[in-house]
């Protein structure tokens, strides 16, 4: 059988569940509040923090800080390269996840 | 509303079945218990991360129902605030209800900014997105001008109308943003 196989389409950043899960649970919205996503993937503000971090790095995730009032506030949105890498992400899945089984 | 759980698999290095709460793929990553990437991904698994994505994605979009609704509460502000001018006669009541008007705008903005998540931007309706708020007070001075010029303060049928004239800009801003909702 020749041809690749869709995982080589996986983005690398996005394997890894909790990166995926931050970048599904922004996918849909202009941005989202910090605890807000941290309560909506279930991870705690260490974990998010570090993953957002990485995110960040890659250029996949945008970090804005603010203030509502007396409160700080940290606001996360996907960058457009973001938003491209988690649709490749998701073709990719969709590939695989229609796969026929004999077709390793 | 949590993602449905099951059972935790005890393979420490195998990927996760549908429905493992995210918490525990979060200790697992933390531990270094990750899959070996060069292992090829099931389309049980692949199921399982799109599934699990697709709800991310709906539960975080369904607090970011904001920007419509915001709209129609200045729409409605607007009317209301053109019914009281008009229809209210002593003129500290007209004075404080400018003041209120001026304040209205400024309310919508904090309570936007106070949103956990703002919805994506729609495509900007036919002639852009300042249009419409621009054209409401427009509307409202010139309703406003008229209706004391001609003396139709506390005459219904001249301000009733006015103050649904007023809130049409954004009530068709409104629309359009419910329209283009994804």
């Amino acid at each position: 059988m020749t041809g690749s196989h869709p995982r080589h389409e996986l983005d690398n950043q996005l394997t890894h569940p909790v990166r995926l899960s931050i970048v599904a649970a922004l996918a849909d919205v202009q941005h989202a509040e910090f605890a807000l996503i941290r309560d909506s993937v279930e991870i705690t503000e260490s974990m998010l923090s570090k993953q957002v971090a990485l995110l960040e790095e890659t250029g996949y995730v945008r970090v804005e800080k603010g203030r509502v009032g007396r409160h700080a506030r940290t606001w996360l949105s996907l960058t457009a390269d973001g938003r491209a890498a988690y649709r490749r992400h998701l073709n990719a899945l969709r590939a695989i996840a229609g796969r026929d089984l004999t077709h390793p | 509303m949590p993602i449905a759980r099951s059972h935790q698999p005890s393979g420490i290095s195998a990927r996760p079945g549908p429905g493992v709460p995210l918490a525990n793929l979060a200790s697992r990553c933390q531990h270094g218990n990750m899959e070996d990437r060069s292992s090829p991904l099931s389309p049980e698994q692949a199921r399982s991360d799109l599934k699990r994505a697709a709800e991310l994605s709906r539960r975080v979009r369904s607090r970011a129902r904001l920007a419509r609704v915001q709209t129609m509460a200045l729409a409605v502000g607007f009317s209301a605030s053109l019914l009281a001018f008009g229809l209210i006669t002593p003129l500290a009541w007209r004075v404080f209800v400018c003041v209120v008007l001026m304040v209205l705008p400024l309310a919508v903005v904090q309570w936007r900014k106070r949103a956990s998540a703002i919805e994506p931007y729609p495509p900007p309706p036919p002639g852009g997105w300042m249009a419409y708020p621009l054209a409401t007070p427009v509307v409202y001075a010139v309703a406003a001008t008229i209706g004391t010029v001609a003396d139709m303060h506390g005459q219904p049928w001249f301000w009733v109308p006015a103050s649904i004239v007023v809130a049409m800009p954004l009530v068709v801003l409104a629309l359009w943003q419910w329209r283009h909702d994804r």
